[in-house]
């Protein structure tokens, strides 16, 4: 099974890594956008989705350009009474962060410690 | 600069596990894939056997959709999943799932006993997709235009009415100052204390509930006060809620008095809640009234904080903010986690739940009170009541002012199996005297005989006021009750909270199924006239 992880790994690698730049976090500075646009907006959805597992993220307009740090919680599903569904929740919420790293951005969980670039998106350090 | 807690992200790991990620991943092994085990025999064809329980650790995964398994196998699973877990998993009938359905079976996996007072006992039974249980907001966004409204159902003399009952900051609804107390006559030229069809229903849930940033919606409201109607057009968009508002103290004859609107225990609540009692703190306030009756709960964990903040260090101390208790087969530990079972102490430091608002660690402000006011309806539910409860357990005087909670003392954890996450009942909450029969609601009371019954005022919301307004109802009984011990005499019998109705019409419901689970549901719909 490792044999066959590595040998995916280098494949995949060979694939894809091509197309991202990497993370450096102890050289990459905490970020906030620069500029909120929609297709920035669309792409950290998209980013945060794939390194939260998530099928669907929704994040405000105003994300990341107060704060480069996000909280995200499961949304709010209730019950057919209208109450939460998870209004005994345990959970803590996960917490993904904006850095800079030369001119390009990334959003990175740090729980995980993984990362995704975001080529459409300007950002500024924090 | 701040960097993440001294970690370093070496390059080549990075960029193979993002690859991983990002291009699909590697190699995968199916934990749950067992052979030759069987729903109720050894047979190795899952069958059911009344009385007879496999492991459900031994059905799992086993799906119909990729012939991993079969319908079966997904309802044999559920019932010894049920039988492990359920909280009252003795009063489930054994029933032989071979007719029903996955869903239709599911829901025959509860008790159908009903409460002390004659109510259904489980209410709190769900599935939805996966998919959809794993959708991620940025804690307190959802799409909509920052107004939230009250749905009085048709019901015999009453008419369908939309009533707001507070705004967000910042919103669409605040910025053309739709607030409490506005009605809402009509949505894209639907009548909404007329309309009688499906198709009607639907543009008035439609307009209500948008599902998409972005959607116009026409809507002609009368504000509170006023004689004349008006025509706003509001556009949806992500918003982000402000679960703490209006933190205010009130000077009175007798003493400086704080409130505190307290909508969700979201992440964004934790600041909120710190700022709030710091401004409290700064007024020297002498009682508190904490408005939760919008509040339906959410995150546990900050009750237990507010209950700290409230009753401070030296009531807290060594004591039980909430024990959980599983069915008689784990007395001691959790069954899910596998875990010694602990309780939830009254907690005194930040949790960190927004690390962009507030960090971990903290210590967190008190108010040191003995007693605490609390304004309730039947939308105060779960981790709000926990909270009640919990201050009950260390004799921190709660006097309730308003209508009865929901009624739910109980919690889950949400399982998926098959590409359904279900919510069975499995564990119940108890204070530091060993109290959490609160099924049926906190009752304000008069005269208070049950444990669930609380010293207060059984009164109705009051859309005509402002939350905080010191005339609005509920506040202003509050007020009275402090000064003089009672509840205010009550000429209008509207004023009195109304018993809860039962609504049995599945049609024709005003409703917001955005997030919702699959079962049917029972709001807000008018008498059909077909």
């Amino acid at each position: 099974m490792k044999i066959h992880y590595l040998l995916g790994s280098l494949l995949l690698l060979a694939g894809c890594s091509l197309q991202a730049q990497d993370l450096r976090v102890s050289e990459a500075s905490p970020a906030l956008l620069s500029d909120s646009s929609l297709e920035s907006q669309a792409e950290l959805q998209q980013a945060i989705a794939s390194l939260l597992k998530a099928e669907e993220v929704l994040i405000a307009n105003d994300a990341f350009m107060q704060s480069s740090r996000l909280s995200l919680s499961r949304a709010p599903h209730t019950d057919p009474n209208g109450q939460l569904i998870m209004g005994r929740n345990f959970e803590m919420p996960d917490m993904v962060q904006l850095f800079i790293q030369g001119d390009q951005c990334f959003i990175y969980h740090e729980e995980s410690d993984q990362y995704r670039p975001l080529p459409l998106s300007k950002c500024i350090a924090e | 600069m701040t960097l993440l807690s001294g970690k370093t992200l070496t390059l080549l790991l990075s960029s193979t596990l993002l690859t991983l990620a990002g291009c699909g991943g590697g190699g995968s092994t199916d934990t749950n894939n067992n052979s030759g085990s069987s729903g109720g025999t050894n047979s190795g064809t899952p069958q059911w056997v009344a009385g007879v329980f496999a492991p459900d650790s031994e059905l799992a995964g086993q799906c119909a959709a990729n012939q991993t398994g079969s319908e079966l196998t997904e309802k044999l699973w559920l019932r010894s999943w049920s039988n492990d877990t359920y909280l009252w998993y003795s009063e489930i009938a054994d029933i032989d799932p071979v007719p029903f359905g996955v869903l239709p079976y599911f829901d025959q996996l509860k008790t159908q006993e009903l409460s002390a007072s004659g109510n259904i006992k489980d209410q709190f039974h769900f599935s939805m997709p996966t998919s959809e249980w794993e959708q991620l907001n940025q804690s307190g966004a959802s799409v909509g235009y920052g107004a939230h409204f009250d749905l009085q159902q048709t019901d015999g003399n009453l008419e369908r009415k939309i009533t707001v009952t507070y705004n967000e900051p910042n919103s669409p609804a605040s910025n053309v100052n739709l607030t409490r107390g506005a009605q809402v006559l009509e949505i894209d030229g639907v009548n909404v204390r007329n309309a009688a069809d499906s198709a009607s229903i639907a543009i008035l849930n439609k307009g209500l509930f948008p599902s998409r940033a972005g959607q116009e919606t026409l809507f002609k409201v009368q504000d509170l006060g006023v004689s004349t109607s008006r025509e706003i057009t509001l556009t949806a968009q992500t918003i982000v809620s402000t679960p703490v508002q209006n933190a205010k103290a009130i000077l009175t004859p007798n003493g400086m008095v704080g409130y505190l609107q307290f909508n969700s225990h979201i992440a964004t609540a934790e600041r909120g809640l710190f700022d709030a009692v710091n401004t409290l703190n700064r007024y020297n306030i002498d009682d508190l009234v904490l408005d939760l009756r919008y509040n339906g709960g959410g995150l546990l964990a900050m009750a237990s904080q507010l209950g700290y903040m409230i009753a401070g260090n030296q009531a807290t101390q060594g004591k039980v903010f909430e024990t959980t208790t599983f069915n008689d087969k784990y007395p001691n530990t959790d069954p899910v986690t596998g875990r010694a079972l602990t309780p939830m102490p009254f907690l005194s430091e930040s949790l960190g739940f927004n690390t962009g608002l507030l960090g971990a660690g903290q210590p967190l402000p008190s108010l040191n009170l003995s007693r605490l006011f609390v304004l309730t309806t039947a939308n105060t539910c779960s981790a709000s009541e926990a909270l009640m409860n919990s201050l009950r357990g260390i004799d921190v005087e709660v006097i309730q002012i308003g209508d009865t909670t929901c009624g739910k003392p109980y919690g889950f954890y949400p399982t998926p199996n098959c590409g359904t996450t279900f919510f069975t009942v499995q564990f119940k909450g108890e204070n530091d005297k060993g109290f959490g029969d609160y099924s049926d609601g906190f009752v304000p009371s008069t005269s208070p005989t049950l444990d669930s019954e609380i010293p207060g005022c059984s009164l109705s919301d009051d859309f005509n006021h402002a939350l905080g307004d010191t005339d609005e109802r509920l506040l202003n009984a509050a007020l009275y009750y402090r000064a003089n011990g009672r509840c205010p005499t009550i000429g209008n019998r509207v004023a009195k909270a109304q018993p809860r109705t039962q609504v049995i019409d599945p049609g024709f419901i005003l409703e917001d199924t955005r997030t919702q689970n699959v079962l049917l549901n029972n709001r807000i719909l008018t008498q059909s006239p077909e």
